[in-house]
């Protein structure tokens, strides 16, 4: 027999249960796309969010936070720990900046400028600014966009030149020179929101707003992440009364769980789909084969071979198979568009890379395959005088 | 020439506690080109006879050969399944076209199997669809068609490989009596034109008119071989067993 006759020939069959083998196909279509997008998530997580967590501040580094203040000294001593690259301070200040709507709360962010790419993870601080110069200096300041335009409409409150006035530490007033307009979105460091925030020149910094040298977060960069609970215990005792030492690659650690439990519980999803589809398949099939005992009968009576019965019964549940998994790639590059979850700022999507669309066509080939193998063997082994002789 | 030999066939059928003897010492010589009726009541073995002839099941004893092929120790599904894709020609009954096929796709059915090309695989299912008269019809599907067309297309699907046998199960059996000369005439003409070996399993002895013999099966023995000019002996026979029957 030809492989195009098994496709033919099986072709018609399905088309005959028209009803039975739509069914099946959309089962193949939900297991297809449950196991692309789980597969897809978890691919996501590795390829954008553990390299970019990887690539920015958050995997690599500690945070100390004292209310107290760190001083320059405490920095230093951080910076001489075993497996340290380096430690920086960062001040913070809050203050209200006056909009149409009213006022709202933002970060003042102070840091040496050669950490500034660092603290806000950006390889080049030219990737920073969508306008201006991203270096503070001086009075002049960059400004965070949810600052600088209006969350909702995306409408431009502030520009480059413009002079910011801030409330400070209650009726204060300081006004500072707009000289960069920093971009929106993306996870940009740990434990604020670059967007809401202001950044200032530490010089000047210390010189308005601060009576003391001190800075509120010590950043401790580590020569490589998995030093990080060794190095924390460090900071811990060195660290003055009260601080708060808090290691990032924790979060990332439960972030990453989540995500995983999201794609496991796609795949899980997948599983069972999978399954009730193959039951499904199998129960076709095996409905198919009582139906046409004396088809069977009939085909090895003028010639077909056990061999070729079996294999279009096989190829039937191929051709479902096959119909479904075309339909469930074509739904997963749809949703893989359109469907995210949200992590941070980040919108994780998942990617569908060669390897998963080749398992997703595969596994639920496979799994019907072998459902169908059961019912597609009685077929082939039945005696053709008694399938002739079938009532 | 002969075409089947039958040495001491047996067809016990063993289910435990049961023993069915359906074929017994059957002996049978049939030349090429030979139409013969096997005539008997139900159950004296006809269908198993052809059954055997035909390669479907196997004999519990004895030999089958067929043009030349033991058929009898033929063991693989492959052999078995050659054997019958280019040898013989079924027809049964009930018909058993497959319902979502058309007449012609319904006749490709052994050249399918056969794995043949598909233009010439469709040129010679034509041809043998015009041979039994239903070209016409080759694109119906077989409930569109009389019963009496739906056996003619079978008969088509049984010679379009060109077999040298037939073997034709109560062929007529669903037929009312016109399309009962239809196939018969057909099956006479098939065997005058193209020398096609018919064996014919019935019930009905108005058939044997068509036939150079008929082979007698009672209770799985073969009772008596009659040739055209001793028919008439055949049928008092059978008429007398069956106001047996009657009175009984």
């Amino acid at each position: 027999m030809r492989v195009r006759d098994y496709v033919l020939y099986s072709f018609k069959s399905v088309r005959e249960r028209r009803g039975r083998s739509i069914g099946a196909v959309i089962g193949v279509m939900i297991a297809a796309t449950a196991l692309a997008l789980g597969m897809g998530v978890g691919r996501a997580f590795q390829e954008v969010f553990a390299e970019y967590l990887g690539r920015t501040l958050a995997a690599s580094s500690i945070f100390v936070m004292s209310a107290a203040g760190l001083t320059d000294a405490d920095v230093l001593v951080f910076s001489q720990l075993p497996h340290v690259k380096e430690a920086f301070g960062v001040a913070v200040s809050q203050a209200t900046v006056a909009t149409a709507k009213g006022y709202r709360g933002v970060t003042i962010v102070a840091v040496n400028p050669q950490h500034l790419a660092e603290l806000v993870g950006v390889a080049d601080l030219n990737e920073f600014v969508e306008e201006g110069v991203p270096v503070p200096s001086g009075m002049g300041v960059v400004v965070g966009a949810n600052v600088w335009q209006d969350q909702e409409t995306g409408e431009k409150l502030h520009r480059v030149g413009e002079v910011l006035t801030l409330r400070v530490g209650g009726r204060r007033e300081i006004s500072l020179l707009i000289i960069g307009l920093a971009k929106p979105g993306g996870l940009r460091g740990m434990g604020f929101s670059v967007d809401d925030s202001i950044f200032m020149d530490p010089e000047e910094f210390f010189a308005l707003l601060s009576r003391r040298r001190v800075y509120q977060v010590a950043v401790v960069v580590l020569t490589k992440p998995e030093y990080a609970a060794e190095v924390a215990r460090q900071v811990r005792a060195l660290a003055p009364p009260r601080s708060r030492v808090f290691t990032p690659i924790g979060m990332v650690a439960q972030v990453e769980m989540f995500v995983n439990s999201i794609g496991m519980l796609l795949t899980f999803t997948s599983a069972v789909s999978m399954g009730v589809t193959a039951l499904w398949v199998f129960d076709s099939m095996t409905i198919s084969t009582v139906q046409r005992v004396r088809e069977i009968g009939v085909l090895k009576a003028v010639g077909f071979t056990s061999r070729d019965v079996l294999l279009l019964f096989l190829a039937e549940a191929l051709l479902i198979s096959l119909a479904g998994d075309a339909a469930g790639l074509a739904l997963s590059a749809l949703l893989s568009r359109l469907v995210y979850i949200p992590v941070f700022n980040l919108k994780l999507r998942p990617i569908l890379t060669p390897e998963i669309l080749a398992l997703t066509l595969t596994l639920p080939v496979a799994a019907n395959l072998l459902a169908a193998a059961i019912p597609a063997r009685a077929a082939a082994r039945l005696d053709p005088v008694k399938a002739l002789r079938y009532e | 020439m002969l075409l089947i030999e039958l040495r001491n066939v047996w067809k016990i059928y063993d289910s435990g506690s049961t023993r069915v003897v359906a074929l017994r010492e059957v002996n049978l010589d049939v030349k090429e080109g030979e139409f013969i009726a096997i005539v008997g009541p139900s159950g004296s073995g006809k269908s198993t006879l052809l059954h055997i002839i035909g390669g479907l099941d196997r004999p519990s004893k004895g030999v089958v050969r067929v043009a030349g092929i033991e058929v009898s120790s033929l063991r693989s599904d492959a052999e078995l399944c050659k054997y019958r894709n280019e040898l013989v020609g079924f027809v049964f009954q009930m018909f058993y076209l497959i319902p979502r096929l058309t007449a012609l796709e319904n006749v490709e059915l052994p050249l399918i199997a056969r794995g043949l090309d598909p233009r010439e695989r469709r040129a010679r299912a034509l041809k043998a669809l015009k041979l039994v008269g239903l070209e016409h019809r080759a694109h119906h599907r077989p409930a569109e068609m009389s019963g009496g067309e739906q056996q003619r297309v079978a008969i088509a699907r049984a010679i379009v490989t060109e077999p040298k046998l037939i073997l034709a199960d109560e062929p007529t059996g669903n037929l009312d009596s016109a399309n009962t000369r239809v196939v018969m005439d057909l099956f006479k003409k098939l065997n005058r034109a193209l020398g096609v070996t018919i064996l014919l399993a019935t019930h009905n002895l108005e058939l044997l008119s068509y036939c150079d013999k008929a082979v007698r099966l009672v209770d799985g023995r073969i009772a008596g071989i009659y040739e055209k000019e001793r028919y008439d002996e055949l049928v008092a026979l059978s008429s007398k067993r069956l106001r047996e029957y009657d009175n009984a």
